[in-house]
């Protein structure tokens, strides 16, 4: 029998280990195998055994996802006002340092390492989970080699949270208490995401009534710091899912708040992940099943794999797609920009045409009027005769004894002068001042005749601007 | 894998929305402004040229008309309109009386037909000296309506007072003044000097 590519989800908590094996069948993403194995010795031994079941199984490991311990997992929830990218890592980073100091002020070993990923990245609230690095060593370390080579080490709690919200039907916030064999999650959902999370060991001899007592405790602990730090957040409704969930769920009672059951067949049937024949969850599945739902539909799961031993080509999807969030918003910022500058340039320009087109217009007609006015004052100038300064002239010229009697200037006829003088020869001198000044084509005279001893002198001629006018 | 290739379902229709609502709207947004464009201006950077080469022009032709004004002894020489004839005759009458002319009579004429521009011809019949002539016929050739002389005649009266009779035809051209240029000038007028601007409305 060939061996088929798989993908692995396997949750270890303590020396118990559950898992699932997802492969493709008939062109469809199944889960051919899953189960849950308490070895009691160690948790090596218990990976021993899966390998053998591999094996049996010819199922050789693709992908190999391991959901962090849930007990061993920080949660909190941190206000950085919508920082995005290196700020935020930076802002988380300082937070988590930390916790990491109060760790390692605890344990006395110095401050601790933690591994660390956050969610709701670009909100003005994230929530951040961390895990020390020694315990995620310590997982680590102790795969064998068949799974050794590991994808993913993720959060899978609200993967779990939100398949369970699924199946009980919740619409937005709510609380959630996640029953094991050997511990008890709880988890607080605002209306987009999980905000808190908190787990808690239990023992195998706790009495069922124990158990109610410690869940009513614990939620009730976590509900009063979610409403610290979510004072808006208004929880009604709790699901309870796992082992025993009917039971818990019959006995537990928190205030008003609605108790509601997600049943392994709902939780199940949510996933949306089929089972290949044989092949069956258990209750305490809910958090892989939640994280193959989130894997398949390429949902974040919050990545806890020290840095170095990250695959950069497999950096879960919520990362690449807040990447591509940001290209989006760039490509669609400067689509729209593009957008603006033509159609405002367009405007503009159409604008700035239009006002002088409109100015030019009347600029047309008027250019008219001022070529047909400059035609006018040509003619003034053409036509004038500066009979002011001509008469200056004459008078300053003319003899004493010369008078003129009478003078005609007609610029479309003839020039007559008449006047009386001594004798021709004055006469003759009138002419002769006349011509000089100019203003005439031609001056001669027309007649001359005597009287009481001077003369009464008559000459004719035209006008140069007459001429120029014809 | 290809950045493709890890998208989710989402995501890729996410993709494919953003694309074809840009295949759409870039048409549908920017292809009426071409088209307004092209409907209303072919070439709007000729018609600028267009433009700006009537404005040049308007500009030389207004320096030419100046500098004729100049010429004619006002700058701010400026043709009456057809209806504004007694403008004419009221400087005419100021004009005598500031040379001490005696004026008797005016007859004025319209020859619509005549180039470049209708014309007003207006006789006047006066009484006067000689150098108040003279000083009229100066006064004349200075006035804000300009006009040339046609006809002059001037008869000795009396020989010992020295006093002249005669008559003086005198032609200017009638015309509207330009509207836009016309309006700037006196807008630009009674901005700097609302006084004057009043001063000039015949009373």
């Amino acid at each position: 029998m060939a061996r088929r590519q798989t993908t692995w989800l396997i949750e270890p908590a303590g020396s118990r280990i559950s898992w699932l094996c997802l492969a493709e069948v008939d062109g469809r993403t199944r889960i051919v195998d899953a189960g849950e194995l308490d070895n009691q010795e160690s948790f090596a031994d218990s990976f021993q055994e899966l390998t053998d079941r591999a094996a049996h199984l010819h199922l050789r490991p693709g992908d190999v996802y391991l959901l962090a311990p849930s007990e061993r997992l920080a949660c909190r929830t941190l206000r950085v006002g919508k920082l995005v990218g290196e700020k935020l890592r930076q802002a988380v980073q300082f937070e988590v340092s930390e916790l990491g100091m109060e760790v390692g002020e605890a344990l006395g070993t110095g401050d601790a390492a933690l591994c660390w990923d956050v969610l709701g990245e670009g909100e003005e609230d994230v929530c951040w989970l961390a895990i020390r690095r020694t315990d995620v060593d310590d997982v680590l370390g102790a795969l064998p080699p068949l799974f050794s080579d590991v994808t993913g080490m993720v959060a899978g709690i609200e993967a779990g949270l939100e398949l369970a919200r699924l199946a009980a039907g919740v619409p937005g916030s709510m609380a959630l208490v996640m029953s094991r064999k050997g511990s008890l999650s709880f988890a607080i959902r605002n209306n987009t995401r999980l905000v808190a999370t908190r787990t808690v060991n239990i023992h195998a001899e706790d009495t069922p009534e124990n158990r109610i007592g410690i869940i009513r405790r614990e939620l009730q602990r976590l509900l009063l710091y979610t409403e610290e730090e979510h004072p808006d957040l208004d929880i009604g409704i709790c699901v309870v899912a796992g082992d025993g969930a009917s039971e818990i769920a019959a006995n537990l009672q928190i205030g008003r708040m609605e108790i509601r059951v997600a049943g392994k067949a709902e939780i199940q049937a949510a996933a949306g992940i089929p089972f290949a024949d044989t092949v069956e969850t258990g209750d305490s599945h809910t958090e892989l099943l939640g994280a193959a739902w989130f894997l398949q539909s390429k949902r974040y799961l919050p990545e806890l794999l020290p840095y170095e031993r990250r695959i950069p080509e497999l950096v879960p999807a919520g990362v690449v797609f807040r990447q591509q969030r940001k290209w989006f918003a760039a490509a669609v910022f400067f689509l729209i920009l593009s957008a603006g500058i033509a159609a405002g340039g367009n405007w503009m320009w159409a604008d700035i045409v239009d006002t002088r087109v409109q100015k030019a217009e009347p600029l047309l007609t008027d250019m008219h009027i001022l070529k047909v006015q400059e035609s006018g004052f040509r003619e003034i100038l053409r036509c004038r005769v500066e009979y002011a300064d001509f008469f200056t002239k004459l008078t300053d010229q003319l003899p004493e004894n010369i008078t003129l009697q009478d003078a005609t200037f007609d610029l479309d006829g003839r020039v007559n002068i008449k006047g009386k003088a001594k004798n021709n020869g004055d006469a003759e001198r009138v002419q002769k001042i006349l011509m000089e000044t100019g203003i005439f084509d031609e001056i001669k005279p027309r007649r001359t005749t005597s009287e009481n001893n001077s003369i009464v002198f008559e000459m004719e001629g035209t006008l140069k601007a007459g001429r120029k006018r014809k | 894998m290809s950045p493709l290739g890890r998208m989710s379902a989402r995501e890729r229709r996410l993709l494919i929305i953003t694309l074809i609502a840009a295949v759409i709207c870039i048409p549908v947004v920017i292809g009426p402004l071409l088209g307004s464009q092209e409907a209303t201006d072919e070439d709007p950077d000729a018609e600028l040229a267009q433009i700006q080469s009537v404005l040049s022009r308007v500009e030389r032709q207004l320096a030419t008309n100046q500098n004729l004004r100049e010429k004619l002894g006002n700058p701010d020489a400026e043709f009456i309109s057809p209806s504004g004839v007694l403008e004419l005759l009221v400087e005419l009458e100021q004009v005598g009386k500031q040379a001490d002319l005696k004026i008797s009579s005016y007859a004025q004429g319209i020859r619509e037909k005549a180039k470049p521009l209708p014309e007003l011809t207006v006789q006047i019949d006066y009484t006067g000296r000689f150098q108040n002539v003279v000083k009229f016929l100066d006064a004349l050739e200075k006035m804000k309506v300009p006009v040339y002389v046609r006809n002059l005649r001037m008869t000795l009266k009396d020989e010992g007072s020295g006093e002249l009779t005669g008559n003086i035809k005198i032609t200017s051209f009638l015309q509207e003044a330009p509207q836009h240029i016309g309006k700037e000038k006196a807008t630009e007028k009674a901005d700097e000097n609302p006084a004057e601007a009043k001063s000039e409305v015949p009373a």
